[in-house]
C-alpha cells in the first residue's frame, strides 16, 4: 500500500488539461425546459377547460342501448355529446344518464329539445335506425326553438317522426275515435303522401281523440280554412239507400291506414255565383298553423256542405220501419236534404197505438241555396216563428213525409217529402220540442190499399151482375117477349124472300133471254 | 485492515476523462478543462447536475397530469369514436377479462412513471439535505431507476403501433391523442433527469461528514 504522500505525489504527475474557453452555457437555461412544460399543461388544460361543455341528465324509462362512455348524442348524425354515467334514478324507476355535452352545441339545451333513443324500428310505414344495429344505439337530439334553457330533460319514448326544422305546418285533427290511425300514418292529398300523422290524444274528457298532422311543404299551402279530412283508412264498403258503396284511398293505406284532404268542392250552383250573392262564400284562406279540424269518417260526409241551419223534426209512422237505417236520407223528390237521426217505437198510454217516431234533421240551406226571389236568393227566415210559419204553408199545401223503398234488392227505405194535396189538414204544435212533422202511409202501403180496393169493387161487379142484369137477360129472352115476336116476323119475310129468288132463277134458267126481250107473254107458250 | 482512508477523486483533484480514462490532474476548478488526448471536457461531477435534475422532473411532474387525463388514443368504430385515457384503457382490459394485462399496463404505464418520478424527488431531497442514510440503498435505487426508464414506454408504442396498423377507413381506426405526447415526454424526461443526477453526490455529505468510512468488505475484497 502506498502512502497518501507518495499517492499525492502520483497524482501530481498526471497530465495537467488542457484550458478552453468554455461555452458560456447559463446553467439557468435549462429551466427553460419546465417552463415550457407548464406551458403546454397549461395550454391543454385550457383546451380542455374551454371544449368542455356543459352537463345535463336525461332520464329513461330503460336503459336498454345506454353505454356509459361510448353512447354518443347525435344531430343530424353529428355527434355532439357522450354519456358519461348511466344510474337509476333515486325512486329506482327511471334510467338517468349523464351526458357530456360538446361546447358547441350548448345552445341545443333550450326547453323544448328533445331527446330519445334511436333503435332500428320497423313499422308499416317503414323501416328505421337500421344503423344502430352494427353502430349501436345513440341518443338523437331534435333542437328546440324556446328562449328558455335547462339542464335536465326527459327523453321522449317514441322518436318524433320528424325534426323540427322539416318545413311544413301541423295541424289538429278532432275524430270521434282513433279508428286504424297510428304514429306515421301517411296523409293523402289528391292521392300523393304529402305528410304523417305526428302525434295522438286522448281528450281530456275522454270524449274524443286530437290527431296532429303534419303537412309537408309546400303541400300544406293547400290546406286552407275549408279543407276537409276523411279517412281513408282501409276500405270502406256502405250499404245504402244508394246502393253499395266501396272507396279506397291506395293499397298502402288500405293495408296501413290513411287520412286524405281536399279542400270543399264548390257546388254547382255556388260555382255560379259571385261572392256578393252568396253571403256565406268565404274566400278560402291558408290555415293556420294547429289549426282544428274535423276528420269525417267518409269523404262522402266530408264533402257534403257544411248545413249551418239543422230543423229537427219527429215523424210518428205507424207502420213498420224496418228498411230504415240511422243516417238513411230524407229526400225531397229525389234531393237530398236531411238524415235519419234516431228510430224508436213509442206507445200513446191513451189508447195504446203504437207509432214509431223517427227523428230527422232537415237542412233547410239545401233547398234554400237553389231558391230564387226577385233574382236574389231567398232569405232565410230571421227568426223561429218565421220559419214554422214556412213550414206550416208547405205543410198546408200538402207537403207530408212517406216512407219509400229505396232499393228493392237490400230493402233500404228512405224517408219522403212530397206534396200530397189530398192530405187531411195539420197544424204544428208549437209547443213539442221537436215538433212532429205529419206522415202519409208508404208507398207499398198505398199499393195495398188500392189491391184491396179493387177486390172490394170486383166484388160490387159481380153483385151488381147478379142484382140487375141476369133478370133483364132471362126477360129478353122469353117467349112472349117482342124481341121474339119481331123475330119470328123477319123470319117468315126471309123465307119469302128466298122463294122468290129461286123463282126467279128458275125463270132464268129456262128463258134466258127473258133478261132482254123481257118476259114472253103467256100466248107465245 | 477495516478502515480505508477515503480519498475521492475531487479530494486528490484528479479526474478520469469520460472519454478516453485518462486521469488528469486539476488543481482549481474543472471550469474550462478537456481533455489532453481527447478533448473531451472534463468534470469532477455531472456539472449543474441539480439544477438540471431538478428542472427536467418538474417538467415531468408537470406533464404527468394531462398523461393521464388526456385520452392517449382514440379509436373510431364506424363512426362512433371512443377516446381511452391510460386509466380507461386498464379498467377496460380489467372489465373484460385480461386482468393480466391490465395488470402490467397499470405497473408499466402508472405505477413505474410515478414511482420513478418520487423516487427521483427523493434523491434529490436526500442530496439536499445532506442525508447520511444508507447512501448505498440510494445507490442501488437510482441504478434501478436508470435501467428501468424506457419500459415505461410500453403505452406509446403499442398507441404508435396500432395507429400505424390499424387504419381501415370510416370501418376502424385508431389515432394518437394528446395524452400519447405528454405520456412520451414524460417519459424522456424522467430519463433525461435520471442521466443528469450524479450518484456520487449522495457520497459526498459522507465524504464530507466524516474522514473516513467503512468500506464493505465486499468492496474491499474487489
Amino acid at each position: 500500500m502506498p502512502s497518501d504522500a507518495h499517492r499525492d505525489k502520483e497524482f501530481a504527475n498526471l497530465p495537467q488539461p488542457l484550458s478552453k474557453h468554455p461555452r458560456n452555457w447559463s446553467s439557468r437555461f435549462i429551466w427553460i425546459i419546465p417552463i415550457l412544460a407548464l406551458l403546454v399543461g397549461i395550454g391543454l388544460g385550457v383546451k380542455v377547460f374551454l371544449e368542455r361543455g356543459p352537463i345535463i341528465t336525461i332520464s329513461f324509462k330503460s336503459g336498454e342501448g345506454l353505454e356509459a362512455g361510448k353512447t354518443h348524442v347525435k344531430y343530424k348524425d353529428v355527434i355532439i355529446g357522450v354519456v358519461k354515467t348511466v344510474d337509476l334514478s333515486e325512486n329506482h324507476k327511471d334510467v338517468i344518464a349523464t351526458v357530456a355535452i360538446d361546447k358547441k352545441a350548448a345552445d341545443f339545451l333550450r326547453e323544448d329539445t328533445h331527446f330519445w333513443i334511436v333503435k332500428p324500428r320497423v313499422t308499416a310505414s317503414g323501416v328505421s335506425g337500421l344503423s344502430t344495429l352494427v353502430g349501436g344505439s345513440y341518443i338523437a337530439a331534435d333542437i328546440g326553438q324556446s328562449e328558455e334553457f335547462r339542464k335536465e330533460f326527459v327523453a321522449l319514448e317514441v322518436p318524433p317522426i320528424l325534426t323540427r326544422d322539416t318545413p311544413g305546418r301541423k295541424f289538429v285533427l278532432r275524430a270521434p275515435n282513433l279508428g286504424s290511425h297510428d304514429i306515421g300514418t301517411p296523409v293523402y292529398f289528391r292521392r300523393l303522401t304529402v305528410g304523417e300523422v305526428v302525434a295522438y290524444e286522448l281528450d281530456k274528457d275522454g270524449k274524443g281523440v286530437s290527431i296532429e298532422v303534419f303537412i309537408h311543404a309546400p303541400y300544406d299551402q293547400y290546406v286552407t280554412n275549408d279543407t276537409r279530412f276523411w279517412n281513408a283508412s282501409g276500405i270502406d264498403v256502405s250499404v245504402g239507400a244508394t246502393g253499395i258503396n266501396v272507396q279506397t284511398e291506395s293499397l298502402i293505406s288500405v293495408l296501413a291506414g290513411g287520412i286524405a284532404f281536399e279542400g270543399a268542392a264548390p257546388t254547382y250552383d255556388e260555382a255560379n255565383q259571385t261572392p256578393e250573392t252568396d253571403p256565406n262564400a268565404v274566400a278560402a284562406q291558408e290555415a293556420a298553423t294547429d289549426t282544428v279540424f274535423q276528420l269525417f269518417s267518409t269523404r262522402e260526409l266530408a264533402m257534403k256542405r257544411p248545413d249551418t241551419r239543422v230543423d229537427r223534426y219527429v215523424i210518428h209512422f205507424k207502420q213498420s220501419v224496418r228498411g230504415l237505417s240511422i243516417g238513411a236520407p230524407v229526400e225531397f223528390r229525389g234531393v237530398n236534404i236531411g238524415e235519419v237521426l234516431s228510430i224508436g217505437a213509442v206507445i200513446d198510454p191513451k189508447d195504446f197505438s203504437v207509432a214509431q217516431p223517427v227523428v230527422i234533421n232537415l237542412y233547410p240551406e239545401r233547398m234554400r241555396l237553389r231558391s230564387m226571389a226577385n233574382g236574389k236568393p231567398y232569405p232565410p227566415p230571421k227568426n223561429d216563428d218565421e220559419r214554422s210559419q214556412r213550414y206550416q204553408r208547405m205543410v198546408d199545401r200538402g207537403l207530408r213525409a212517406q216512407l219509400r223503398t229505396g232499393n228493392i234488392l237490400t230493402g233500404q227505405q228512405y224517408i219522403a217529402l212530397d206534396f200530397f194535396p189530398d192530405a187531411p189538414k195539420y197544424t204544428f204544435n208549437p209547443k213539442e220540442k221537436p215538433p212532429q212533422f205529419p206522415s202519409v202511409p208508404g208507398s207499398f202501403d198505398e199499393v195495398e190499399k188500392s189491391l184491396s180496393s179493387i177486390v172490394k169493387n170486383t166484388d160490387k161487379l159481380v153483385k151488381k151482375l147478379d142484382d140487375e142484369t141476369v133478370p133483364g137477360i132471362n126477360k129478353l129472352i122469353a117467349n112472349d117477349s117482342p124481341l121474339q115476336m119481331d123475330l119470328r116476323d123477319t123470319l117468315r119475310e126471309l123465307t119469302k124472300a128466298a122463294a122468290s129468288l129461286k123463282k126467279l132463277a128458275d125463270t132464268l134458267d129456262q128463258q134466258p133471254q127473258s133478261i132482254i126481250f123481257g118476259k114472253p107473254s103467256e100466248e107465245t107458250k | 485492515m477495516t478502515n480505508h482512508p477515503v480519498v475521492t477523486g475531487v479530494e486528490a483533484h484528479v479526474i478520469g476523462c469520460h472519454g478516453c480514462g485518462l486521469a488528469h490532474s486539476v488543481a482549481g476548478s474543472d471550469h474550462g478543462m478537456v481533455c489532453r488526448r481527447c478533448g473531451l471536457p472534463l468534470h469532477f461531477r455531472k456539472p449543474d447536475s441539480l439544477n438540471r435534475t431538478w428542472a427536467l422532473l418538474i417538467a415531468a411532474y408537470i406533464l404527468i397530469i394531462p398523461a393521464n387525463l388526456l385520452p392517449v388514443m382514440k379509436s373510431s368504430t364506424l363512426g362512433a369514436t371512443e377516446a381511452d385515457t391510460i386509466i380507461s384503457g386498464v379498467i377496460y382490459l380489467w372489465e373484460s377479462g385480461s386482468e393480466v394485462l391490465s395488470i402490467i399496463l397499470f405497473i408499466a404505464s402508472v405505477l413505474i412513471p410515478v414511482c420513478k418520478l418520487l423516487a427521483m424527488t427523493y434523491l434529490l431531497v436526500s442530496v439536499h439535505q445532506r442525508s447520511l442514510w444508507n447512501p448505498k440503498t440510494r445507490t442501488q435505487i437510482y441504478r434501478v431507476l436508470e435501467a428501468v426508464g424506457r419500459w415505461s414506454m410500453i403505452d406509446v408504442y403499442v398507441a404508435a403501433m396500432l395507429t400505424a396498423l390499424v387504419q381501415f377507413g370510416s370501418i376502424m381506426s385508431i389515432n394518437v391523442g394528446t395524452g400519447a405526447i405528454a405520456f412520451g415526454a414524460v417519459v424522456v424526461l424522467t430519463m433525461l433527469a435520471a442521466e443528469s443526477f450524479d450518484p456520487r453526490l449522495i457520497w459526498e455529505a459522507t465524504d464530507r461528514s466524516e474522514a473516513a468510512i467503512e468500506i464493505p468488505k465486499e468492496n474491499h475484497a474487489v
